[in-house]
């Protein structure tokens, strides 16, 4: 670990009152479902339309993301392979990076997710724009009430 | 000698000027904010530069 925003970078616990911010890393849903680029569509469809979900993260073995099937991949053909389909290399950002400064970008952006990875890429969560907001607005509420 | 007749489109960061060929944040050639990759980090590493109560 070569310093401070190395360790932040990848995850692991803080202390001090900034700790208990919330982050992308915190809100990020970890329960996301990851396919491999050697799969075919179909099946990975059914997949994450049976786990409730609208996204998919391709990863390697290692958890290293390789790429981003949203509704426009999943809808695809069925026999094309992941690799074919996905969008490569997708943005990724810190778990580290404050929560309203994610959800202010995705809303400017429009982006429905984003995949929250180590600074090595290996995969954390998505991180979906309603959580985002969700959680920033509570945040902000949360600083209001405060005397 | 042009090899393409399309135009190249080119976006400029919306915090410090640079062409680039797309969003880093959302990926898109046509975002109306559009932000390079070197800006997008600063933006989001200095969101988290508050200073520590403790001076660390």
């Amino acid at each position: 670990m070569d310093g401070k925003l190395d360790w932040l970078a990848a995850g692991l616990p803080t202390e001090g009152s900034n700790a208990q911010l919330p982050r992308a890393g915190t809100v990020a849903r970890r329960d996301v479902p990851t396919c491999r680029m050697d799969e075919l569509l179909g099946p990975v469809r059914e997949r994450v339309r049976e786990a409730g979900w609208d996204a998919c993260v391709v990863v390697n073995d290692e958890r290293v993301v390789f790429g981003l099937l949203r509704e426009a991949q999943l809808e695809r053909d069925g026999d094309e392979s992941i690799e074919r389909v996905m969008r490569p290399g997708p943005s990724t950002f810190r778990p580290h990076v404050p929560i309203a400064e994610m959800a202010a970008f995705m809303v400017t952006h429009d982006l429905p997710s984003s995949p929250i990875t180590t600074s090595d890429g290996r995969l954390v969560g998505l991180l979906r724009r309603e959580d985002a907001v969700h959680a920033a607005h509570e945040l902000h509420a949360g600083k209001e009430q405060t005397p | 000698m042009r090899t393409n007749d399309t135009p190249c489109v080119m976006l400029v960061c919306v915090r410090c000027g640079v062409g680039i060929e797309r969003c880093a944040f959302c990926e898109r050639d046509a975002c109306p904010e559009p932000i390079c990759a070197k800006s997008l980090r600063v933006e989001l590493r200095e969101s988290m530069a508050e200073r520590h109560e403790q001076g660390g």
